[in-house]
């Protein structure tokens, strides 16, 4: 029978999104439950007969998960065609509308429903580690969880981390090169990804795309496909109880009332185990983890630089659970205080007040981050949270971040001891970003470009294609690199532009 | 749990204007309702099938009762019970005797590689033989037990009455044997008859007899489930079964739940019926 699939458009806090009803659709894309060992519950991303991505946890909504890569999508092509690519493409590049974009692929989706939106995706896993590589020994990860404890489970959020399905392999520097173009050239590129659990969801198309994205320091925007399984206990004024009253997904919580009957009973209908055509073949897939091809490849500096300023999923997880924060309520918590009229500001628990505070301010507002935190570390009572508050300060180059780990390093309060380490790295750090922004301000840095970039090697040479090409992007044929008789970086070059600096100001507490 | 991969079953009562749809969630539309009230299958105090239908009662105390003729065939009755019982435990179902093992023993394993399986539709033969063993290996220690104080009693009596058991217990003795042995095999009779006529029973309340069976032996267990619901992975774990016996025509497995298992022989090829006899055996005690 003919796919029939069905799409209502809507919007909430996070964004438009589209509702979708799949009835009779091609079960070529979808999640299986794989489980072997009693007690672990583990389930499988499936395109075709390939399993992609595994996770597995504990029979427990609240319990992160262990994911795992299985197999590379290469491998779905006579299954899938070029169908994804076009959406992606049809979408970001041809500006065809998302409903119309992404009908292809939803006709090859298991029946039920599902919500599709568009958003900004993190290639990374949650944990500041590049994604595309980060996935091939089973491990669990934070964030992973159904029901993440701190965003709860009436909240929306976006489930922004991604775990690649193509194997690493693939990876390749000179394709990087020739998307940033793209961006360069103001054409939009972007990915497409299913949902798997948590803040994760699977890229299923646009790695390239999204490591390009990190090269230029810019957002990788992602469409979301997000399976609807779950659903939301309410109150019901009616019979003063809770009940079902709501059907839930991460970025959505739809209320009954809201979704036409047929949609519903679709809803009710379906189950949330779905046994695929290949289910055999999938489950003996699911059981071996992907093996990695050829040499270990490295990465391009430029993406592990910018990796790092990306949040990471307690950040994000505190970004969702908190609406607002304004002044008032920072300096109540800074008084050590947990409630505003006798209302909740943030956490009962005051260590987790802050550490929340910490995190929301550090993904909303980065300079609020930094005041709130300079006083945290000026304030002797709270010393608890000192080391968490200085890792999350690790990444941020931030001249007035600088000055305060400089007067950590040499002060002799032994409350500073614990953090004086990360206080010595962090400034040699500093150090070294200010020479690369020297560096970049006089044009000796490299910039992602495409031209004259030679076709990659094959065979034993391939394993050395990361490393000459981010020689190229470092060095002259494929990046910015400075012309001939321009100035290079100098020492003496750098002591002037920072003596030229306007001096770094320190708020005293 | 099992069964989670079938697809869930719409059914309407004319009688009450409910509509119940069942998969992951037990719902329920009233008359008016707009929306429907949703229930997951922890909340399911008690689900109890018998002869006039279905009935389950809630946490929250509301009893909905489903009758038999709201199912359009026997197809969507059977779906309806392996979805329902496949996501309960024996602790809160009720049910009539089935020919087939209730589906709450069931959990989802790999699908067996090894193993014995087959498709058949069972006969009376088959229930006869099975119903008949299962009744004597029952009653079988107490029809012995009755002839023997049979036996005795009419020994005790003769002695008492007629006197001279000295001289006379050579007569006694097999008087008294004759006795207890017809009330034996009198009461063995009686039991047959009845276990014969638990056959008809079934056919008349159980639709499984209607319906193709899929019988499977394997490693991980074994399994007697209708046709159309077998999705190839469930089957009721070794440790579930109590012990097993063997007639002439069927191998009769039971579990802890008394519920049992009928396996026909005449379904396998005659080479294998002995292999499947000593498999079983290997894994669950005989009796």
């Amino acid at each position: 029978m003919k796919p029939t699939i069905t799409i209502e458009s809507s919007r909430n806090i996070l964004g438009e999104y589209l509702l979708v009803n799949v009835v009779n659709g091609k079960g070529i894309i979808g999640i299986c439950d794989t489980t072997r060992n009693p007690g672990t519950v583990r389930r499988s991303l499936f395109v075709g007969s390939e399993s992609l991505v595994s996770i597995s946890s504990p029979d427990d909504e609240t319990s992160n998960r262990q994911i795992w890569q299985n197999s590379s999508i290469d491998k779905c092509k006579n299954v899938l065609g070029t169908k994804l690519k076009h959406v992606v493409e049809d979408y970001f590049y041809e500006g065809v509308p998302l409903a119309k974009a992404v009908q292809p692929v939803l006709e090859m989706l298991t029946d039920g429903l599902y919500i599709v939106h568009e958003g900004t995706a993190y290639p990374t896993d949650g944990a500041g580690n590049f994604f595309w590589n980060a996935y091939f020994v089973r491990h669990e990860l934070n964030g992973t969880a159904p029901s993440i404890p701190a965003i709860g489970k009436n909240k929306v959020f976006a489930p922004a981390f991604l775990v690649p399905t193509q194997g690493f392999s693939m990876y390749s520097e000179k394709n990087i090169s020739v998307a940033a173009a793209r961006i360069k050239k103001g054409r939009r590129i972007g990915g497409l990804a299913y949902h798997l659990t948590g803040m994760f969801s699977a890229l299923l198309s646009g790695h390239t795309n999204a490591c390009a994205c990190l090269a230029r320091g810019e957002d990788f925007p992602c469409i979301t496909i997000e399976p609807v399984s779950d659903v939301l206990y309410l109150h019901d004024e009616i019979t003063d109880k809770d009940r079902i009253l709501a059907l839930s997904a991460p970025y959505a919580k739809l209320p009954l009332e809201a979704i036409s009957r047929s949609v519903l009973e679709n809803f009710l209908l379906n189950r949330r185990v779905s046994v695929p055509e290949f289910y055999p073949a999938i489950r003996a897939k699911a059981d071996k983890p992907l093996v990695l091809k050829g040499g270990v490849k490295g990465i391009s500096s430029l993406i592990s630089d910018n990796i790092e300023k990306l949040p990471d999923a307690e950040m994000l997880a505190s970004a969702f659970a908190i609406s607002e924060l304004p002044d008032e309520h920072l300096q109540l918590l800074l008084a050590g205080e947990t409630k505003i009229n006798d209302q909740v500001i943030i956490s009962a628990n005051y260590y987790e007040s802050i550490v929340y505070a910490c995190n929301f301010l550090q993904y909303k507002d980065k300079r609020r981050f930094i005041e709130f935190t300079t006083t945290i570390l000026n304030t002797p009572a709270l010393a608890a949270t000192y080391k968490y508050v200085a890792e999350r300060l690790r990444f941020e180059m931030d001249a007035k971040i600088n000055e305060l780990f400089k007067n950590i390093k040499e002060s002799e309060d032994p409350i500073y001891v614990p953090i004086k380490e990360i206080a010595e790295k962090y400034l040699i750090r500093y150090h070294e970003h200010m020479e690369k922004s020297v560096n970049q301000y006089i044009g000796a840095e490299p910039e992602l470009i495409i031209e004259a970039q030679p076709e990659p090697k094959k065979g034993k040479a391939k394993a050395n294609e990361s490393v000459e090409a981010l020689a190229r992007l470092r060095d002259g044929s494929g990046a910015a690199a400075p012309a001939e008789g321009e100035k290079e970086y100098s020492s003496l070059e750098l002591a002037k532009k920072v003596a030229n600096a306007p001096k770094p100001k320190h708020k005293e507490s | 749990m099992a069964f989670e991969s079938l697809a869930g079953e719409r059914i309407y009562v004319s009688q009450s204007a409910q509509t119940f749809l069942i998969g992951d969630y037990f719902s329920v539309y009233g008359l008016e309702d707009e929306i429907p009230m949703i229930y997951e299958w922890d909340d399911i105090k008690s689900y109890s099938e018998l002869q006039n239908g279905v009935t389950i009662t809630v946490s929250d105390g509301t009893v909905y009762h489903i009758p038999r003729n709201a199912f359009s065939d026997n197809l969507q009755l059977i779906r309806f019970r392996a979805i329902a019982e496949g996501q309960l435990s024996s602790a809160n179902c009720r049910l009539t005797q089935r020919i087939l093992p209730p589906k709450y023993n069931y959990c989802s394993v790999d699908p067996p590689e090894q193993s014995f399986s087959a498709n058949c539709r069972y006969n009376e033969k088959d229930i006869n033989s099975g119903s008949v063993a299962n009744m004597h290996s029952r009653t079988g220690k107490y029809i012995v037990a009755i002839g023997l104080v049979i036996f005795a009693a009419v020994f005790l009596i003769l002695a008492y009455f007629r006197g001279k058991l000295v001289e006379n217990w050579f007569y006694y003795l097999p008087i008294s044997a004759f006795c207890g042995i017809a009330v034996a095999v009198a009461v063995y009779l009686i039991s047959s008859v009845i276990a014969r006529l638990r056959f008809a029973d079934y056919v008349k309340h159980d639709v499984s007899a209607l319906e193709d069976t899929v019988i499977v032996i394997a490693h991980a267990g074994f399994a007697a489930v209708e046709q159309s619901v077998y999705t190839g992975m469930e089957l009721i774990p070794w440790s579930s079964a109590d012990y097993f016996f063997e007639t002439k025509t069927t191998i009769v497995i039971t579990c802890k739940d008394k519920s049992v298992c009928w396996i026909p022989k005449r379904v396998f090829p005659k080479n294998v019926q002995n292999d499947i006899s000593s498999f079983i055996s290997s894994r669950v005690q005989a009796k």
